[in-house]
């Protein structure tokens, strides 16, 4: 197996990140004895905020990947896919989730507890193909879970119209009206904002934080870009904000003392699409 | 083992179609005439045409990657870094746009690299809803509409009058089609499943109009007692682009005589032929929503019950998935739905062919195993 290396965690709040994945796993893993349904949904498509504003568990299968790839389980979690058909040029988020819903997730032994088995399924139409036949696969293993059938606009962020946002508000509310069906909670419309109001700063808070890297010397490096989990699974909570804000006023602090990554800057690199999770030492 | 002879084959202009449609289509397009090009059928062809253009699908064929490799990285279907390739060497100079019934994320992206390199002219991705509900239905209609003012923009117009007369058209140009897939699944296939594909895919690349008149002259002349030969092992091919329709040949002379299939540029473009509705545009939504589904936009389950019921009209007894390398959708539906197969004692086997569709010994070897396994076992 080829050789990895952990990456060098230059801030103190990026070292931090630890005990926030694991504070989410372990709120995800004991969600049911606490009496708060579970749903399995893919990132970033806005229901986020509902699940945190009815007091469910949101869980992101896609984001458990990089976990299994931080943790060296992707090859045990690609063989049991394999087995099953899936081919090696498919998508390694997909064999990895397949193959640890089929494998390692029916052990004794995962990370930070492993995944609690879903209540629900948001399963997506839209998004990427990967991520839609992720979710079938899941909605074949998990036959008890309760689906959702997602769709969302495909539209590019500089031709969205109002027929757009229409459809996207009335799945929303088609959303709101499943969630209630099936768990029995009523979505609160002031809870609901406040949600989104949290939800709002972080990304502020990311935007502001994405910003300090056109700094010379940059002050965080790619490597650190782990800090998006709490993006990606907290957003719409206070622990994102609290979590960003702090990342923030470090990387600020730095940034105004001229303290980069690395002494004299020669080339500075543009790291396009998904780390390697499974070698961030690499980077 | 050449099951077929045929002299004087009545589908040789349609195979001469294909050869000179670069050029047809160059004169055509000198003429002022329009054309739009679309990769997936999921694109409304009856909206291009209804606005006055001439839709014609955009195929990668046969080759190596070489310009294109700049722009796309190495594990993307064939079909899309080909006809890149193609569109880089001027082969697609004739066309006014692209429009694209957003179906997979290559397609999806090449559209945007086509924009990118392509300018001054019109690159339109028709989003199109995964759920077939009221809601999502008045969002395709709007979703149309904005496609019919882009249209519009170079040069379209647009009525629902002219959607009828065109829904009409490829209603009858699908009609024609099924009835020649018919003749196969009942066991009188009046050509040879290469030569119907030819049939087909040069209906994707001539005006609509003048490929129902080629095609009705074909339809008068077919015998009534067909002359193909009707042993082999009956199969249902499903799978994605067909570029070379050498692989139909190399099943049918390897054991085995394709029944049915669920290719893309074969019954899953026809099928429904038409929609239902009280307007031209209901019937045309109506249409789409209700397809033959791609894997890109179904799940294996619902596909599964289709190949169960497409297998059981048809005769056939195994699957054949012919499938392009890279191609996500087909590739990440493959496991579910060959065990939904087997589990029904229908076997299947995947074959996956890259950008040079090269058929090898080692294709052949595979295919008379599996017609032996499985014509032993029946």
């Amino acid at each position: 197996m080829e050789k990895t290396q952990k990456s060098t965690k230059r801030l103190a709040t990026a070292k931090e990140l630890q005990k926030v994945v694991a504070e989410y796993y372990l709120r995800c893993i004991s969600a049911k004895s606490e009496g708060r349904p579970v749903g399995w949904m893919p990132p970033m498509n806005g229901a986020i905020e509902l699940f945190y504003a009815m007091d469910l568990q949101p869980v992101f299968p896609e984001n458990w990947s990089p976990v299994c790839a931080a943790f060296g389980l992707t090859p045990q979690n690609f063989t049991v896919s394999e087995n099953m058909g899936y081919s090696r040029d498919l998508c390694g988020y997909l064999r990895n989730i397949i193959g640890y819903v089929h494998g390692l997730m029916n052990e004794k032994d995962s990370p930070f507890g492993g995944l609690p088995e879903p209540d629900m399924l948001l399963s997506p139409g839209g998004g990427c193909v990967p991520v839609m036949k992720i979710f079938h696969a899941l909605e074949r293993r998990f036959p008890n879970a309760k689906v959702f059938y997602a769709d969302l606009p495909q539209v590019a962020v500089e031709d969205i119209q109002d027929y757009h946002v229409d459809y996207a508000m009335s799945e929303s509310q088609r959303l709101a009206d499943f969630l209630t069906e099936t768990t029995g909670r009523r979505l609160d419309e002031g809870r609901l904002k406040e949600t989104v109001i949290l939800s709002d700063r972080a990304c502020e808070l990311w935007d502001e934080i994405m910003s300090y890297r056109r700094c010379r010397p940059v002050p965080f490096s790619a490597a650190e870009m782990g800090i998006m989990f709490v993006m990606v699974t907290l957003q719409g909570t206070q622990i994102a904000v609290d979590y960003l804000t702090r990342v923030r006023d470090e990387i600020r602090q730095k940034a105004e003392a001229g303290v980069g990554v690395i002494e004299n800057e020669k080339i500075r690199l543009f790291w396009d699409n998904i780390p390697l999770w499974y070698n961030y030492g690499a980077v | 083992m050449q099951k077929n002879k045929m002299t004087n084959n009545p589908t040789d202009p349609f195979k001469e179609s294909i050869a000179n449609s670069q050029k047809r289509l160059l004169a055509l397009s000198a003429s002022s005439q329009k054309i739009i090009g679309y990769f997936c059928t999921y694109t409304p062809v009856e909206i291009l045409h209804a606005a006055g253009f001439v839709p014609i699908r955009i195929g990668g064929g046969m080759g190596r990657m070489d310009k294109a490799a700049a722009h796309l990285p190495e594990f993307i279907c064939p079909f899309m870094k080909l006809s890149l390739e193609k569109a880089l060497g001027g082969q697609f100079d004739f066309l006014s746009g692209l429009v694209q019934g957003y179906s997979c994320d290559a397609a999806c992206g090449l559209v945007n690299i086509w924009k990118d390199i392509f300018k001054g002219r019109l690159f339109h991705s028709l989003p199109i809803p995964y759920n077939n509900t009221r809601e999502s239905r008045a969002y395709y209609r709007s979703a149309i509409l904005e496609l019919t003012a882009r249209l519009e923009t170079i040069g379209g117009q647009f009525s629902e009058t002219a959607l009828k007369a065109s829904m009409d058209l490829y209603s009858r140009i699908r009609r024609l089609q099924l009835e020649l897939y018919d003749h196969r699944q009942k066991g009188n296939p009046a050509i040879s499943s290469s030569r119907l594909m030819t049939l087909v895919d040069a209906g994707a690349l001539m005006p609509p109009d003048h490929y129902l008149f080629m095609l009705r002259d074909f339809m008068n002349q077919l015998p009534e007692d067909s002359q193909e030969a009707k042993d082999g092992f009956p199969v249902l091919v499903s799978g994605s682009l067909i570029e070379d329709s050498g692989i139909l040949d190399m099943i049918e002379s390897s054991g085995g005589r394709i029944v049915a299939d669920d290719l893309c540029n074969g019954f899953r473009q026809m099928f429904p032929p038409d929609g239902q509705g009280e307007t031209p545009m209901d019937r045309l939504i109506d249409r789409y929503m209700n397809r033959f589904p791609c894997p890109a936009r179904s799940r294996a389950v619902d596909r599964s019950r289709r190949l169960l019921d497409l297998a059981r009209d048809s005769g056939a007894r195994g699957v054949i998935f012919v499938v392009q390398k890279f191609c996500t959708p087909h590739l990440a539906d493959y496991p579910a739905v060959s065990e939904t197969l087997k589990k029904n004692g229908i076997p299947a086997i995947l074959v996956e062919m890259d950008e040079t569709w090269q058929m090898e010994a080692q294709l052949k070897t595979r295919l008379e195993s599996f017609f032996e396994m499985t014509g032993s076992r029946a």
